[in-house]
């Protein structure tokens, strides 16, 4: 067993959007290339500490973030902290796909042309190919990169959005319900996506789906107003979890 | 942890309940197979042996509703933890009842050869070996339809007694085999017998371990010490 190393050290982080708490002294290590599971009920606070990690939150106003998430022994809540270098370590990918409206190719350079990751067009052409090639999409876009983003089918605006997640070369990678809209099919490409991407990348996905979250993550954190619960390997959890809240959960119980 | 909340699902909740049912009709068919297989045995009623033998097949009906059921629930729902676990621990409950029923079947198969025989000597070890396995048997149906895995335990410990039963008698009858050429036949048909009911015992006790399982996710229950024959 090689040793896991942290990626993210989240300590005693509390969130508030103004007076109301959302998350509440959380402590969590996420391992690095390894994909960690967010479950919990709707409302319970995943995407808020999600959002914690790449410092999303600063864009709502009332919402305050304190505690310490440290990012490879880097406080990213430090006040000084570069964002925009942040956001080009740690991607994110929503719920529903969500192109920019310009071309297929567009889409994957837009974060490498503006964070000037690359020497010059046949460098950039080359990080927009290999980027699509991780995503699984290249091979049923290459003819029409110049076509909208928009214009693909939704499980494949989602890789490409994956696609442009990976394109400025993060550390960690955020999805928030990134199968909440896809078929069966165009969502075991993305779970076999994520088996793929974890080799080079640290991955957290909030998911609504129990066999979702024990199909592609080694471990799992469970939510319930603002709190965690239960964080621990996902086998254990699904299969025999420690606290009756997790077990009413994820068995669909009256809490 | 083996009960907690209802499901949302009232289907769910119902599907489980007739699970549970078709567990409890299967152990009471095997209860009753018992019963009747010691009055056979007693009376060297060949017709009872018969009509327990043809009961079998109800056994292996009901196994096959319980696998349908268990597999249609696994598509249609799921499960997960408890659930999962029930539903593992249900499989495996009912492929020891079957076994079961394959024994007491046997058993009364031999019944039937020994009728011609005088084995009133023996008679009395192999119907309080039976009791014993028919006793154990009813604790761990007790056991599931409470599901109380403590009392797992005890027929584990029970089982034990079952061994010591069995390895006396073996013992004792293969002496006197060695004595009396006339016992050879007999006493083989019964050494047979004695080894099915010491099996009986050891399936009671796999499905008190499967019910152990069920509440704590310990595949494996520790080892318990063997009886050498
Ligand atoms: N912009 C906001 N302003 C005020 N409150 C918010 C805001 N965003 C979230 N909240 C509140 O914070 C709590 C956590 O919300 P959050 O969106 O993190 O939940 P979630 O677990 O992601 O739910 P879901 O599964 O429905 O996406 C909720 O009570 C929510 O109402
Ligand atoms: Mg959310």
């Amino acid at each position: 067993m090689i040793k896991e190393q942290t990626k993210l050290d989240i300590d005693n982080v509390d969130v508030f959007y103004g007076k109301k708490q959302a998350i509440f002294n959380v402590d969590l290590e996420i391992k690095k290339n390894q994909v960690t599971a967010f479950i919990g009920p709707s409302g319970c606070g995943k995407s808020t500490l999600l959002r914690c990690f790449n410092r999303m939150n600063d864009l709502i106003d009332i919402c305050k973030v304190s505690g310490s998430i440290l990012l490879d022994s880097v406080n990213i809540l430090d006040k000084k902290l570069d964002l925009v270098r942040l956001r080009t370590k740690v991607g994110m990918v929503f719920q529903k796909p969500n192109p920019f409206p310009k071309s297929i190719y567009d889409n994957v350079a837009y974060g490498p042309k503006i964070h000037g990751l690359c020497e010059d067009i046949s460098e950039l052409d080359e990080v927009v190919e290999k980027s699509l090639k991780s995503a699984g999409l290249w091979n049923e876009v290459k003819d029409r990169l110049n076509e909208p983003g928009t214009g693909i089918s939704g499980g494949q605006q989602q890789r490409l959005c994956i696609a442009r997640a990976i394109a400025t070369n993060p550390d960690v990678i955020l999805m928030d319900e990134p199968c909440s809209a896809l078929d069966p099919i165009a969502t075991a490409r993305v779970e076999e996506l994520m088996q793929e991407l974890k080799k080079n990348y640290t991955i957290i996905v909030v998911t609504h789906n129990m066999q979702q979250a024990a199909r592609v993550s080694e471990k799992t954190a469970f939510f319930h107003l603002g709190h965690l619960i239960e964080f621990g390997n996902t086998e254990e959890i699904f299969t025999s979890p420690n606290e009756i809240k997790t077990q009413d959960y994820i068995t669909g119980r009256f809490g | 942890m083996i009960e907690t909340h209802d499901h949302i699902s009232s289907a769910f909740n119902n599907e489980l309940f007739h699970l549970n049912n078709t567990l409890l009709e299967m152990g009471r068919t095997l209860e009753n197979m018992y019963e009747k297989s010691i009055n056979a045995f007693d009376q060297k009623n060949d017709a009872a042996s018969k009509e327990v033998i043809s009961n079998d097949e109800k056994i292996d009906d009901l196994e096959n509703s319980i696998i349908n059921q268990i597999q249609v629930l696994i598509a249609k729902r799921q499960p997960m933890a408890v659930d999962l676990r029930v539903l593992v621990g249900c499989t495996r409950i009912a492929g020891y009842m079957e076994r079961i029923g394959d024994l007491i079947s046997s058993v009364n198969k031999r019944n039937i050869t020994l009728i011609e025989y005088n084995i009133e000597n023996e008679k009395k070890d192999i119907i309080d070996l039976f009791s014993s396995a028919m006793k154990l048997f009813q604790k761990s149906l007790d056991c599931f339809a409470r599901k109380d895995f403590k009392l797992a335990e005890v027929v584990r410990s029970q089982d034990l007694d079952i061994d010591k039963q069995y390895k006396y008698f073996f013992n004792k009858l293969l002496e006197k085999m060695s004595r009396q050429s006339k016992l050879v036949v007999p006493g083989t048909h019964m050494l047979f017998i004695a080894k099915n009911l010491e099996r009986l015992g050891d399936h009671a006790t796999n499905i008190a371990d499967s019910i152990s399982y069920m509440a704590t996710g310990e595949v494996k229950a520790p080892s318990r010490p063997k009886i050498s024959e």
